[in-house]
């Protein structure tokens, strides 16, 4: 139906949202089919305006915004039939039962997978009939998850989908995400400010940072190329001058340094040096910890 | 567009019925508080045009307090959110918004007129103009174009 | 529990386990590409068998497919794992020789840290070579 590469199903293109006290400046990302990106950024660095305006429920001010080739908000209706969306606060009618809102909802969608919906609704325990304001807060979290999946969308968006949920009921989140890219046209983006959930399943890792995106890398590339370089003694004079080394502080025992690009590093550096790998949490505190406060 | 439609009528009978009850009997009760305080002679209420003018009155405020707690309570649910998560374009969603509001102002069109015949026809004093008036009141107080209409028509 | 210890991968009839540590500071790929490799040296995984698809591997394991993808990748370049477009990965058939080397690789680093600890130490060569003898030993009669 359309020109486009088949293993992209989210462009984001230039976009940009101006408020008052906040800019979402020149945001660009893709995700390819079969990923799962991890949204990274503090609270309140533009990941949630920028999920609100890719499903266009906020206008953007500019920027491009295509799903599977298709352009939003041009496209809206065919583009919203392969997207699920969990916004930030569950989006269901509190008035309503679990039931009443499937049944609802499965009107709109072509391909609702009712089986699958069963299924899920089964293995989350969500009860079916008990209206949404009764369930506690990782119930409907979960209750969302199974709506957005419901019509077996390509792309799934969950804007912050584990935060303020209990470390067993985040672990099945998780899982459910894992187990949705098994089929491999599928893809997931999901912002969260919980580094080590975005660690563990994530593919691409994706920064954003007072509105501006740090960095949209593959994971484990990303981990590779930076290191801690330790320097013990004074010796580590002349290699704290190098540009490769940034954020450096005389310790007790020596230097410490951080640098970007570790293979170029080990090739230039000579002396008594080591490194050491970062965690993702450790990278995102010091790429992110700084500026803003 | 079935369902959105079914969405927006079924909050006018089944849910928060019991809510609904309440709005009604407190308006009842201040109605009828502010006519007692004003007193029979000022409102005229045993005049049969003033009675239909309250009833037309009140069954106005009741028809727009009803519409605006729907738009509230969606609100509240971030509803307007959700059904723009759905695949339907967001002019459909406020097509039926508005077509809803049309819809119940064509059913306190229709209640009214029964009401307000009923009432003339009790009184033994139906007649065509005095029927318009109370809409001519109604719909667009006294120095509205329906009232300078109703002026020339019933004439001199 | 998932992802928290011990993972078994049922391959055709035989329980293979793999063992990895979400905490560990040693990297999930390298993690998981030395248990394949033990897996495979250790004969737990015959020569052509097929090896789990990424995705699946990935949510058994709970880990990024990525991860995972890495992990064959380096098994691939090592030459333990051959790559069949649209079909899958399989286990190589590995020579004797590359086996053994295989195998001395893994004692060998922790190996230098203890020559190196020994050293630092002041400890004679004779003495180090006697207690790894006496360690032998000592572990065979359990």
């Amino acid at each position: 139906m359309n020109n486009h590469d088949e293993r992209t199903l989210l462009e984001v293109n230039g976009l940009t949202k101006s408020y008052l006290d906040f800019q979402l400046r020149d945001v660009n990302i893709q995700v390819p089919a079969g990923t799962i990106m991890g949204f990274l950024g503090r609270n309140g660095a533009g990941k949630s305006t920028m999920m609100k305006a890719i499903m266009d429920l906020i206008k953007r001010d500019e920027g491009d915004i295509r799903v599977l080739g298709m352009s939003m908000p041009e496209e809206e209706v065919a583009v919203k039939e392969q997207v699920g969306y969990v916004g930030d606060t569950p989006l269901l009618n509190n008035a309503w039962t679990m039931e009443r809102t499937l049944s609802f909802a499965r009107h709109f969608y072509p391909n609702w997978d009712q089986e699958a919906v069963d299924r899920n609704l089964e293995r989350f325990q969500v009860p079916f009939d008990k209206k949404i304001s009764e369930l506690s807060k990782g119930m409907k979290v979960k209750a969302s998850l199974i709506l957005a999946m419901a019509h077996q969308p390509k792309l799934l968006l969950l804007d912050e989908p584990t935060s303020g949920l209990d470390p067993v009921v985040r672990t099945e989140v998780l899982e459910l995400l894992l187990d949705f890219v098994q089929d491999e046209s599928r893809g997931v983006l999901f912002s969260s400010h919980i580094t080590s959930d975005v660690e563990k399943i994530a593919d691409w890792v994706t920064v954003i940072n007072d509105g501006e995106i740090l960095f949209s890398e593959d994971k484990e590339s990303l981990l590779d190329r930076y290191r801690r370089i330790v320097i013990p003694g004074n010796g580590g004079g002349k290699a704290v001058e190098t540009p490769l080394l940034f954020n450096c502080q005389s310790t007790m025992g020596g230097y410490v340094g951080y640098t970007d690009r570790f293979d170029r590093f080990q090739k230039v550096a000579s002396g008594k040096w080591r490194s050491e790998r970062l965690t993702l949490e450790e990278l995102f505190v010091l790429l992110t910890g700084r500026k803003g406060e | 567009m079935n369902m959105l439609m079914q969405r927006e009528m079924e909050g006018d009978v089944a849910s928060g019925f019991g809510d609904k009850a309440v709005s009604y009997m407190l308006f009842g009760i201040i109605s009828i508080l502010l006519t007692w305080v004003l007193g029979p002679k000022v409102t005229g209420v045993f005049d049969i045009n003033s009675m239909n003018q309250l009833v037309s009155i009140m069954c106005l405020l009741i028809t727009v307090s009803s519409m605006s707690s729907k738009l509230e309570e969606d609100h509240a649910n971030r509803q307007l959110s959700f059904l723009q998560t759905l695949p339907v374009s967001k002019r459909q969603i406020v097509h039926v918004k508005f077509q809803h509001l049309l819809l119940n102002g064509c059913l306190m069109f229709v209640w009214l007129s029964v009401v307000t015949s009923v009432n003339l026809f009790i009184s033994k004093s139906w007649t065509l103009e005095s029927w318009i008036q109370v809409w001519g009141f109604t719909v667009y107080r006294n120095n509205g174009p329906a009232s300078l209409f109703l002026e020339r028509l019933s004439g001199p | 529990m998932k992802g928290y210890g011990t993972i078994y991968l049922a391959r055709g009839c035989s329980d293979v386990l793999i063992h990895i540590s979400q905490t560990s500071s040693t990297p999930m790929y390298e993690q998981v590409l030395s248990e394949i490799q033990r897996l495979i040296v250790m004969g737990h995984m015959k020569p052509d068998e097929m090896l789990p698809s990424i995705r699946e591997l990935s949510k058994e394991l709970m880990t990024s497919g990525i991860t995972i993808r890495r992990a064959y990748q380096e098994l691939e370049r090592s030459g333990f794992i051959y790559t069949r477009k649209g079909k899958g990965s399989f286990v190589s058939t590995l020579s004797e020789e590359k086996l053994a080397k295989w195998k001395l690789d893994q004692v060998r680093v922790p190996l230098l840290e203890s020559v190196v600890q020994a050293k630092k130490l002041n400890l004679e060569e004779e003495q180090f070579q006697d207690l790894i003898k006496h360690i032998w030993q000592e572990t065979d009669e359990h």
